[in-house]
């Protein structure tokens, strides 16, 4: 299988939780693990074949523990709707804080032609934050 | 197209992509190769989606104030704009159209109101205020409620209320709670549904509501408006007056809903000094209380009908005709064979209230329901539908002077055909 140099998976503009100051871009396979991060947090973009593009993990909060093993192949399709996404493996767990309160977890291993990439949202009922992103 | 037909016609989203991407490339942008959902891609398609609704501000202006044909209100069908006639009905450049320049206003949907026979068969006396009972009708689902409204005559209790004695009855003014012709009610239908042991209600006449005025029917009434300054009665006067004040107002029937007179026949010109009128609504001939409110605001309140005239306003009568038959139409997902059937219902149901009394191609006040008319409105119901055939009608119906053609039909008067 012939394997794509990084230039090819597209440059565009940095923007995980928000752009910096310059616009900054990103190549390679940061292109796609932004995108994968955009898609677990949206259902539809703008423009055309926008409608049903992601899956917005949000919702997961307040689902029941059964449900949410249950979501895991579903956020693995999602993922890899994303063309440049060969494989991606997901575990979505809950788990309590401590202060009464849950989080619900998305821990996704991605496998690219370049390689593979981690992704872990953790998702309380406030916020949604990347607590590891890296690419391997 | 022209600089006015430009200025109605609003851009297409699509169109405006288009444009933003030609200017990108001219700019030697590669935008064509972003993918759905990148950042990039959707910084330029929130710029497209904004454009988009700047762009639609100034057809629609334009369209609301350039005439009456192309003036529209929130729910009405816009050939311009397929989202309007999904909004809630609301007053908008249409009614502002027709209260400032034709001095008429448009009718709103009403309530359907009347009266119930309230029946204390208990041992014990029984006080209620207004709105304190609920009513509900016997058939629909669901169901419309209906509250006892505010009467000065009937609750003259300390506080505005009412007692009812045991062992006898009181008529009490009701009204639905939603509006619309759709929570009217036949006679005997609605019962008392709050619990009172030992007392019940019914209604021994009809509880009638109204729609809005389409907007077609509006515009008619709106170019009938200036007839009602001439001089010597001429027949749009009439036609006008006959649901509409003077001052532009909808006429108040004795019940006091708006009158739901949108169709009106007036005899042409007449060498013996007698004028006949005929009225009717959207489903038939008018109920009485519009017939007499439109002679009283014709005769007595508008002095339409100049001395040596015999006016007479008459309700017209129903000419039933049944609309039966079948359509077909080629496979496609999400076809539902109900949904067409109701369509087929719905638009011949708006084709009907639109008829003038007396048929099209009149001769002396009497012409036709056309049965190729009938198979070309079923073929608009539903996109696709084709070779529409009719059991009944036969043929084409003769309507008489003074008739209006009334539909007879429901859904399980159509076969759709799925090819």
């Amino acid at each position: 299988m012939a394997r794509n140099p990084a230039a090819n998976y597209g440059t565009d503009v940095g923007c995980i939780l928000s752009t910096d100051v310059l616009f900054s871009s990103v190549t390679g396979i940061d292109v796609v693990r932004q995108d994968a991060y955009h898609r677990l947090l949206t259902d539809s973009v703008l423009g055309p074949a926008g409608d049903d593009w992601g899956y917005d993990c949000r919702r997961l909060l307040g689902a029941k523990d059964s449900q949410i093993a249950a979501i895991q192949p579903l956020i693995s399709e999602v993922l890899q709707r994303d063309e440049r996404i060969e494989q991606a493996s997901v575990r979505v767990r809950s788990s309590s804080t401590g202060t009464g309160l849950r989080v619900v977890t998305v821990e996704a291993t991605c496998q690219t032609a370049l390689g593979p990439f981690d992704l872990v949202l953790t998702i309380d009922d406030v916020t949604v934050s990347t607590i590891d992103s890296q690419t391997s | 197209m022209g600089l006015f037909e430009d200025s109605q016609q609003p851009q297409t989203e699509a169109g405006i992509r288009a444009q933003i991407i030609a200017y990108a490339q001219a700019a030697g942008l590669q935008v064509t190769s972003w993918l759905v959902g990148s950042v990039g891609q959707q910084i330029l398609e929130t710029m497209i989606s904004a454009l988009y609704g700047y762009t639609q501000t100034v057809p629609t202006i334009v369209r609301g104030f350039a005439s009456l044909d192309t003036a529209t209100d929130p729910g009405d069908v816009d050939p311009y704009d397929a989202t309007n006639a999904a909004l809630t009905p609301a007053p908008g450049f249409l009614s502002n159209m027709g209260e400032n320049t034709f001095g008429t206003e448009r009718n709103q949907a009403s309530n359907a109101s009347g009266f119930v026979t309230f029946t204390n068969a208990g041992i014990v006396p029984r006080t209620f205020a207004p709105y304190g009972l609920v009513f509900t009708r016997s058939y629909g689902s669901p169901a419309p409620t209906y509250t006892n409204t505010p009467d000065p005559a009937i609750y003259v209790n300390p506080g505005g209320t009412v007692t009812v004695a045991p062992s006898t009855s009181i008529d009490i003014p009701v009204e639905a709670i939603s509006p619309g012709s759709a929570n009217s009610a036949t006679p005997t239908t609605l019962s008392l549904t709050t619990s009172l042991l030992g007392c019940s209600a019914t209604n021994a006449a009809a509880i009638l509501g109204t729609d809005r005025e389409g907007a077609d029917a509006y515009r008619a009434r709106c170019r009938q408006a200036p007839a009602r300054t001439s001089l010597g009665g001429p027949g749009a006067a009439i036609a006008y007056l006959a649901a509409t004040q003077y001052d532009g107002t909808p006429v108040i029937n004795g019940s006091g809903n708006a009158s739901n007179i949108t169709r009106v026949y007036v005899s042409s010109d007449s060498t013996t000094g007698i004028v006949d009128a005929y009225y009717a609504s959207p489903t038939g001939p008018a109920v009485a209380a519009d017939v007499t409110a439109a002679n009283l605001n014709i005769q007595s309140y508008a002095y339409a009908t100049p001395d040596a005239i015999t006016y007479t306003g008459v309700a017209a009568t129903a000419t039933t005709i049944t609309c039966s038959g079948s359509v077909k139409i080629k496979a496609r997902p999400g076809l539902v064979i109900a949904t067409i059937k109701q369509a087929i219902v719905d638009t011949l149901t708006a084709y009907f209230a639109t008829i003038p009394i007396g048929g099209v191609d009149q001769v002396a006040g009497a012409g036709f329901v056309y049965a190729a008319d009938i198979q070309a409105i079923i073929r608009t119901a539903y996109p696709g539908l084709y070779d529409p055939a009719l059991v009944s009608p036969g043929a084409s119906t003769a309507i008489a002077l003074g008739h209006v053609p009334v539909l007879s039909t429901s859904t399980a008067s159509w076969t759709v055909t799925v090819v």
